[in-house]
């Protein structure tokens, strides 16, 4: 071991969670190594500074501001008859979209990949209750760089999985990354933030481009086995993704976002 | 069943005035976190309120069997994300010029002793260095250095495996420590001129 990775322990030793044989090899380096030992030093500065910080105040009047803008959630989990009249009045809402848009016979795909609207209708209601689990984003190795953007980029990632450069990937080597194959994708998430707005932040993000949208859905371009990849890698991020289309060849991609159990 | 969880089931029933006190509750350190998150006063007050009103809304999908500080954690880590995506997305949108201006924005300070001035400047550096750290690893700095969670709490919280937990922890003090040290250099610099 050199440097690098002792300087991965110093903080699971600091918080005590390194192995007995990790620990004490540890304990041996620093008794030899000067570089190390400021590292610890600073690193055990950088955790008490951190946690000196004092908290900041809630700002005055923030739980009148909350009830007021709750006003309205307020009477609806208040009284059950408008919450059950709500629910129903969503299920009509989308038993009448979906109609529409077969009525009208926009596409073929379309037709053959949509839900019948019971389906849909319990997904929205779900939805609305709050199925909220929340799974967020699953592992995120990124670089150790400062990133005010956020996220880091996938092709990266990638990158840095192949070089096997990072302490890690060597730990815990990262699944295969697969790809969407099909032309219609189901994502199946648990937290009620994740909407078509949500994907088209994504798409954008990552320079897809973005065909069209409804309430439970986008369209997106592919142009490359590379984007089918990129929307893989980011949606399963969001929550299981199963591929269900049936045209293996077309250049769009339909991603239908479906309340997680 | 503790005092908690009787909120909680009286909050569901539709009872506000529980609803209220649970907000008392956790209103500190969820306005806290979605602070360092934002570093901003006016968007983590608006994030945090989201959040309440999430937790309202799904409060019967809430499982008694999980722990609800991990719950609520999890609500405010997603929506602090979901902003900072919407966020990049306009700051896309914006001109070079002005995203500049946004960034010298400093606010005006009163002069203050000398002794008070460095550990103040030392406190707005960490401060600033935190801000500066990706989403990621500013969540796992907040929820570990400030708020004193477990490593496996925040592995529930941000529902990512334990190692990568360990993994980001380390990357993101690891980060830190080296930010601050380079900014501290400038700053002694500056000092002794």
């Amino acid at each position: 071991m050199d440097c690098k990775d002792f300087d991965y322990y110093i903080s699971l030793y600091i918080d005590d969670m390194l192995e007995e044989q990790d620990k004490e090899e540890l304990e041996n380096h620093l008794k030899q190594c000067k570089i190390c030992r400021e590292s610890f030093q600073e690193t055990q500065d950088v955790i008490s500074m951190v946690n000196s910080l004092e908290p900041e105040p809630v700002p005055h009047g923030f739980k009148d501001k909350l009830f007021s803008r709750m006003g309205s959630g307020r009477t609806l989990l208040a009284s059950p008859w408008l919450r059950w009249a709500g629910a129903v009045a969503g299920v009509l809402v989308i038993f009448f979209s979906i109609k529409a848009v077969l009525d009208t016979g926009i596409t073929d795909r379309l037709a053959t990949t949509v839900t019948p609207p019971g389906e849909i209708a319990e997904d929205a209601i779900g939805e609305e209750s709050g199925v909220m689990s929340f799974e967020s984003p699953a592992e995120d190795e990124a670089a150790m760089e400062v990133d005010d953007t956020g996220y880091a980029d996938i092709q990266e990632e990638v990158l840095r999985d192949e070089d096997g450069v990072d302490i890690i990937s060597k730990e815990q080597p990262r699944a295969e990354i697969s790809e969407i194959q099909s032309d219609v994708v189901e994502v199946y998430v648990q937290d009620i933030c994740i909407t078509p707005e949500t994907l088209k932040f994504i798409a954008i993000d990552n320079e897809l481009e973005l065909i069209g949208s409804d309430e439970n859905s986008i369209d997106i371009k592919v142009s490359s086995q590379e984007d089918r990849s990129i929307i893989y890698h980011e949606l399963s991020k969001l929550g299981e993704v199963k591929d269900i289309g049936e045209n293996m060849d077309n250049d769009q991609v339909k991603i239908i976002i479906r309340a997680g159990e | 069943m503790n005092i908690e969880s009787q909120l909680i089931k009286r909050s569901i029933d539709g009872d506000m005035d529980a609803f209220e006190e649970l907000v008392l509750l956790y209103d500190k350190q969820i306005y806290n976190y979605c602070f360092r998150m934002t570093n901003n006063a006016e968007d983590a007050e608006d994030l945090a309120q989201e959040v309440f009103i999430k937790v309202y809304r799904s409060l019967g999908s809430f499982k008694s069997e999980s722990k609800f500080s991990t719950w609520i954690y999890r609500i405010a880590h997603n929506t602090c994300i979901d902003n900072h995506r919407k966020k990049k997305f306009r700051l896309l949108s914006l001109s070079p010029r002005e995203e500049n201006d946004r960034q010298m924005n400093v606010p005006d300070r009163e002069p203050l002793p000398e002794d008070q001035m460095v550990s103040r400047e030392k406190y707005d550096l960490i401060k600033e260095c935190i801000a500066e750290l990706k989403p990621d690893y500013k969540s796992i700095i907040i929820l570990r250095d400030i708020q004193n969670y477990t490593y496996q709490e925040i592995a529930d919280i941000l529902n990512i495996p334990l190692g990568t937990v360990k993994s980001n922890i380390s990357r993101a003090r690891a980060l830190l420590r080296e930010t601050l040290k380079s900014r501290l250099a400038g700053y002694d610099e500056r000092r002794v001129k």
